[in-house]
Order: structure tokens, then C-alpha cells, then sequence
């Protein structure tokens, strides 16, 4: 009886929960090939530093409202008492084909009421690092790639590397 | 009540374990083959003389050489594929008879980094494409005088009786190549 009990207690607490989600639209992945005519004179470099354009990829934050609407009430009732309605996102890479001197920096873009931090350049390193964080649902997160320290050192070839995004609750 | 702390207990538990989401892309960046070979300063050909001496009865010769230029390259090479030499010809006109021109590379300067070309030492340029240095890989030279690999010109006597029916200008084309080893 008691088990019971604690079962159905779970499953309706589980249901409540919110279904918090991190969403990337389209367009997925960023496949860039630096143009041959990139070097113009014998004896240069690459030009070390190419950009993603602005809205690379577009992310959303979603999950069950009301608790997702930071205006709603409900929500901040739910924030002031759980404290679950604040989150994270943390980046990582995990590298497919890499250089060890190439390096990946990310920032975001566009101004988002209940989104902050992220809108500086920072480097995406093997290790999950906070990227951006706030509260509720929002859409419309645009995220830019800058590859950085390309060079003819490196190896000719293609070099590829997963980015993984984590919504973490705080 | 000891159901409800449980209970408490649990909830408290399953907020603490809220799955982590995750999403996830790809990004790659695809860095072409480069070989990009100049000559620097581009300002005029060279002029290399040879003169009899004048001291009476003797039968030398005052023969040229050159430093003024260098060699300036960038490099892209992809793994496992084979590094890269550069090779110098005669693409045009021809030397007098009895002289030769020989070419040599100097060690990298300036701003040049990576893996750069390994100087065979000198070489005597003909009409068949001919290593003057070897090895390059991912590398590149900087931009200019003072770059890369200063190049050494010299004229040399090698038959002085067939030389002594020339007379006048020949201009020449020194062709320089970089390709697979």
C-alpha cells in the first residue's frame, strides 16, 4: 500500500515536471571551406580567423508552461519555490577530426529579455563550459562559430568537430 | 509519517536527478592544398656579366654573381600525401657557350615558419626541371626581401676557348616550380 503510494505520488510529480528541452533549428552544422583564392601572394598565411554568419544556428528553449513563461505567475512561483526554472547551457566539443592549434569560439547573438551572458566570444574547449544561461522558455537563440588559428601549418584536409549543448537546471 | 519523509525524501531525490538535455551539431572546416611560389623583389630581371680580365696576358675571367632575390612560398600539404620540392629550368633563351649559371638557395629568414625546403646546395640550371630544394610541407616564407630563401645566382666559366667567340646579351628565363617531391 505504502509503495503504491510513493509510486503514484512519482508519476504524478513526474508529470508535472516540466519537459525542459534545448531545440536547435535549422540550419544544423556549419561546414566551411576556406576558398583557394583565400592566400593572393606566395609567403602568406590563411587569414587565420573565419566567422560563421550571425544566425548560424538558431536554438529555442522550451518546456511546459505556465512554469515556462517567466511572466506567469505560476512560474515565478515556481522559480521562488523549486528553483527550477533558472537554467544553463553549457558547451563542449567533442572532436571527430582536430588540430591541436585550431581552436572553435562561439557567442550569441541578439538581445533576449530572459537570456544573459554569452554574447562575447569564448573558446569551446573538450569540457563543458557555461555558455549562456536564464530563465523560461524563449526562441530565437542565434548562435555564431569562429574558427581561429587556421594556418597552412596545419595539415590540408578537413578537420570536424561535434558540438554538444547541455540544458542544465540551476 | 514515516511515509510521508519517505515520500519527501524521494521527491527531493528525483529533483535533484533531472536529466541533463543535450543537443548537438557539426561543424568542419575544410583547409584546401596550397603551393604559391614568387620571386622577390619582382623589380627587373638580373644582370649577371662576364668580363676578361684586364691585367695583360691573363687568361681569366671576372665572372658575376647575384643575391638580390628571394624565394617566397606558402604550403599546405595534406596528411600522407608526399611533401614538395621546388625546381628551377631554363624556360627560355639559352646561355653562351663555355658558361654555366648555377643556383643555390640560402637557409630560411625572415618570417618564414613551418616546414620549410631543404636547399640541395647549387645546382646548374638547364632545360630540365631540376630540385633546388626539397621537403616542404605545411609552411610559409612571409611576404618580400628578407623572406624565405635568398637566392644565390653565379656565372661560371666552364670552356673559356668557346667563350671567347661570344659576344653581347642573352636573356634568360629561370622558371621556378613548386610540386611533389
Amino acid at each position: 500500500m505504502i509503495k503504491h503510494y510513493i509510486l503514484s505520488i512519482l508519476l504524478l510529480i513526474s508529470g508535472l515536471l516540466p519537459a525542459q528541452e534545448f531545440e536547435l533549428d535549422a540550419p544544423l552544422d556549419w561546414n566551411y571551406e576556406i576558398p583557394s583564392n583565400d592566400i593572393v601572394l606566395a609567403g602568406e598565411d590563411f587569414s587565420s580567423r573565419y566567422d560563421s554568419p550571425a544566425q548560424q544556428t538558431i536554438g529555442r528553449i522550451s518546456g511546459g508552461a505556465p512554469f515556462w513563461d517567466p511572466n506567469h505567475p505560476a512560474h515565478q512561483n515556481q522559480c521562488l519555490n523549486s528553483n527550477r526554472c533558472d537554467w544553463v547551457v553549457q558547451v563542449q566539443k567533442i572532436d571527430i577530426q582536430w588540430h591541436p592549434d585550431l581552436q572553435l569560439y562561439i557567442k550569441r547573438n541578439g538581445f533576449l529579455p530572459n537570456v544573459s551572458n554569452g554574447e562575447i566570444w569564448q573558446e569551446v574547449s573538450d569540457i563543458p563550459l557555461d555558455f549562456f544561461n536564464g530563465t523560461g522558455e524563449t526562441d530565437d537563440i542565434f548562435v555564431q562559430y569562429s574558427f581561429r588559428n587556421v594556418s597552412v601549418l596545419m595539415d590540408a584536409g578537413e578537420y570536424s568537430t561535434q558540438i554538444l549543448f547541455t540544458l542544465v537546471d540551476i | 509519517m514515516s511515509t510521508k519523509i519517505l515520500t519527501f525524501s524521494l521527491l527531493f531525490a528525483l529533483a535533484g536527478a533531472l536529466p541533463a538535455q543535450t543537443s548537438s551539431e557539426i561543424v568542419s572546416l575544410l583547409i584546401p592544398d596550397v603551393a604559391l611560389l614568387a620571386v622577390r623583389p619582382d623589380d627587373g630581371p638580373i644582370t649577371l656579366n662576364i668580363t676578361v680580365s684586364p691585367i695583360a696576358g691573363s687568361a681569366d675571367f671576372i665572372t658575376d654573381s647575384d643575391d638580390s632575390r628571394f624565394l617566397n612560398y606558402s604550403s599546405a600539404v595534406e596528411s600522407g600525401a608526399s611533401s614538395r620540392a621546388i625546381y628551377a629550368e631554363l624556360s627560355s633563351g639559352s646561355l653562351p657557350s663555355g658558361l654555366l649559371l648555377q643556383i643555390e638557395l640560402g637557409t630560411p629568414s625572415g618570417a618564414a615558419e613551418g616546414q620549410l625546403a631543404v636547399p640541395v646546395g647549387p645546382v646548374t640550371i638547364t632545360s630540365t626541371p631540376q630540385s633546388v630544394a626539397t621537403s616542404i610541407r605545411g609552411a610559409r616564407t612571409g611576404i618580400g626581401s628578407g623572406n624565405g630563401h635568398q637566392l644565390f645566382y653565379s656565372i661560371l666559366v666552364d670552356d673559356a676557348e668557346e667563350l671567347g667567340e661570344n659576344q653581347g646579351t642573352n636573356p634568360l628565363v629561370i622558371t621556378y616550380t613548386l610540386a611533389d617531391d
